[in-house]
């Protein structure tokens, strides 16, 4: 061989890989939507459908969300609002399907899911900012008023009586319009994509040819993830103690209130959960935030067919043996 | 056998580093490690030990059998990691055809810098494979081991050449010494 | 006959040398900078490049004020309660988002895919 020709080879094949390597496929883009939705940031991302389908699918998703928005925040003129100032009545279909959901999760969690928590909430009113925190007779007045035992709902007839309680449907019809997104979803025939109401979750397929990719947040660092995972198809919850909160005389009001002490909940930092639906994973987020550590890993372990992580209130991060299995985590 | 004693003996001994390098990289892939790439690498000395003795044609040729003839005993044929194991190889047999050439360098030096190369190269294809950027944080920890392992087959490549050279007479054909390979050129 | 050397001082400063670009060049790892930022408010979405400066946008509490820089981009003020948006400190990596819930503004750093494609929180 002629000394060029020893060199051609290897050289040959050095740029062939080369080429390969920097030769960027033509894969698609998912399609990305945002809007401000049920009190939150709402983005539907779909891959793997030409732009004009995804557009179409993600409109029934909004749609589907607004309609559960327009029912069931707990704002001025909503059936809801008009249902807690009836003190009951009758309701649609899907207002009887989440306050069956969250009855039945508040026995399951015994009482640290409690959809009656209004007064409470109005009482430490996070949103207005800074101010101080109640005083232990008007916790102990509002918590009074608060006991899902008290709530009686027949199914058939979808009538309510509250019994002289408030609901407030935050923790669990998120997660409810999050399920009915993600069917629009499915029946406009996207089978890849994810549904983020401010940073609650549901995964569907891939992204390509490769799995979707969740962060999950760092409680105490905004600049890091406690894990970065590629959830099996479902659910992906996070509770946080950083998400809505402020702060007087140094220490820290949020948003989680314990249902049975009238308080913020101090156990945990912050609680994913996963699970097949999201209304179930938004319920028992906010139970095992409520319940601590050792309680809410011992729920999590008595539900079948969900999975969970707990950073404690010192920071020590504990999970269910099977979230490793639905969410596994993604090193590279 | 002298390595020009017939015509067929530089292929028989070619044949054997082809062999071993297989054999080695068999064997590496089978041992449970704890960092993916944390490995040995010994069988690239016979990969080195051809490209010092023959040239890069050859010592590509010992390349491509240490990671087909691994890949195929592993299950691992045309798999992301065989792809990252070829791209790696090929680009360190270049990087070291050229290093060889340097007069100064032994093959200590050399093996380390085709290390280093197998390692970018393979960071690289991970990246373009996964489509991240994540993949760069190993380097530090990573680029260490590849050079501690380049510096220990190196050495053993050099052990590999000098037996050549001691027992089947070979002079080395790269690397800056005039020497040919031809058996005709000997007189 | 000219043998091949296993070890020269040579070698020795090839594998130091090595040895530093590995642990300075590639410590800090690589991550990709935003090439853009998108801004959504109650009037819709709109992307600006990096180096923009200052942003006023309007929402109904009011204006909430965006500083979009080389690098990386933050919400200075708002009219929020919390402030929580302001908290939320700088989006240096593709995907991180700062949001103004009440006056219904957010701040998202673009770029060529980040490390996640959605995050838990």
């Amino acid at each position: 061989m002629t000394r060029l020709a020893r060199w051609a080879v290897p050289l040959a094949a050095v740029a062939l890989v080369m080429a390969y390597a920097s030769g960027r496929r033509p894969g698609a883009e998912p399609f990305t939507e945002t809007r401000f939705l049920m009190d939150t940031l709402v983005t539907v991302t779909v891959w793997g459908t030409p732009e004009p389908d995804a557009r179409a699918a993600e409109e029934r998703a909004f749609a589907a969300l607004a309609a559960v928005d327009q029912e069931m925040a707990r704002v001025e003129g909503t059936p809801l609002w008009e249902l807690n100032r009836a003190g009951g009545g009758r309701v649609s279909e899907a207002l009887a399907s989440v306050l069956a959901d969250a009855l039945a999760w508040a026995r399951r969690t015994g009482g640290a899911f409690d959809p009656t928590v209004a007064p409470l909430l109005d009482l430490w009113d996070i949103p207005r900012g800074p101010h101080p925190p109640p005083s232990p007779l008007a916790v102990d007045a509002a918590l009074s008023q608060v006991g899902w035992d008290r709530v009686r709902l027949d199914p058939g007839r979808r009538t309510v009586d509250l019994g002289r309680t408030r609901v407030d449907l935050g923790g669990i019809a998120k997660g409810w319009a999050i399920d009915r997104a993600a069917e629009a979803l499915r029946a406009a025939g996207a089978s890849d994509f994810i549904v983020n109401a401010g940073g609650d979750l549901y995964v569907a397929g891939r992204r390509g040819d490769r799995p979707w990719r969740v962060g999950i947040q760092h409680p105490r660092n905004q600049n890091r993830f406690l894990r970065v995972v590629a959830p099996m198809e479902g659910a992906l919850v996070t509770s946080g103690d950083y998400e809505r909160f402020y702060e007087w005389e140094g220490r820290r009001f949020h948003h989680i209130l314990d249902p049975r002490t009238g308080r913020p909940a101090r156990g945990c930092q912050s609680v994913t959960v996963w699970a097949p639906t999201a209304v179930d994973a938004d319920a028992l987020s906010t139970a095992v935030f409520v319940l601590g550590p050792e309680e809410g890993l011992r729920l999590l372990e008595a539900q079948p067919g969900v999975e969970g992580l707990v950073v404690a209130a010192d920071g020590t991060v504990r999970e269910t043996p099977g979230f490793a299995r639905v969410a596994p985590e993604v090193r590279w | 056998m002298r390595w020009d004693a017939e015509p067929t003996a530089r292929a028989a001994h070619m044949g054997f580093l082809i062999a071993l390098a297989g054999a080695l990289q068999v064997l590496e892939l089978l041992l449970p490690t704890p960092v993916p790439w944390a490995r040995l690498g010994l069988a690239n000395a016979p990969v080195l030990a051809a490209l010092t003795l023959w040239g890069p044609g050859p010592g590509l040729w010992v390349g491509a059998g240490k990671v087909i003839v691994g890949a195929l005993f592993t299950g691992r044929f045309l798999t992301p990691g065989f792809l990252l194991s070829a791209g790696g190889t090929l680009t360190a047999v270049a990087v070291m055809a050229v290093a060889v050439r340097v007069p100064v360098l032994g093959l200590v030096g050399v093996s380390a810098l085709g290390a280093e190369a197998h390692l970018l190269t393979q960071l690289a294809l991970a990246a373009a494979l996964l489509r991240t950027p994540a993949v760069w944080a190993l380097v530090p920890l990573a680029g260490t081991l590849a050079l501690a392992s380049g510096v220990v087959t190196g050495w053993v490549a050099a052990g590999i050449v000098r037996v050549a050279q001691e027992d089947l007479g070979y002079p080395p054909a790269t690397g800056g010494n005039r020497a040919t390979s031809s058996p005709s050129a000997r007189t | 006959m000219v043998s091949r050397r296993a070890f020269t001082p040579w070698d020795a400063l090839v594998v130091a040398a090595l040895l530093g670009l590995n642990l300075i060049a590639w410590a800090p790892g690589r991550p990709g900078r935003p090439t853009g930022y998108r801004i959504t408010s109650q009037a819709g979405s709109r992307t600006v490049p990096p180096g923009s400066g200052r942003i006023e946008v309007p929402g109904p509490l009011g204006t909430t004020v965006i500083e979009v820089g080389k690098r990386s981009a933050w919400i200075v003020e708002g009219p929020c309660p919390l402030r929580l948006c302001v908290r939320t400190g700088a989006l240096a990596r593709p995907g991180r988002v700062a949001v103004c819930l009440p006056n219904r503004v957010a701040l998202e750093a673009l770029g060529p895919e980040g490390e996640v494609d959605a995050v838990g929180r």
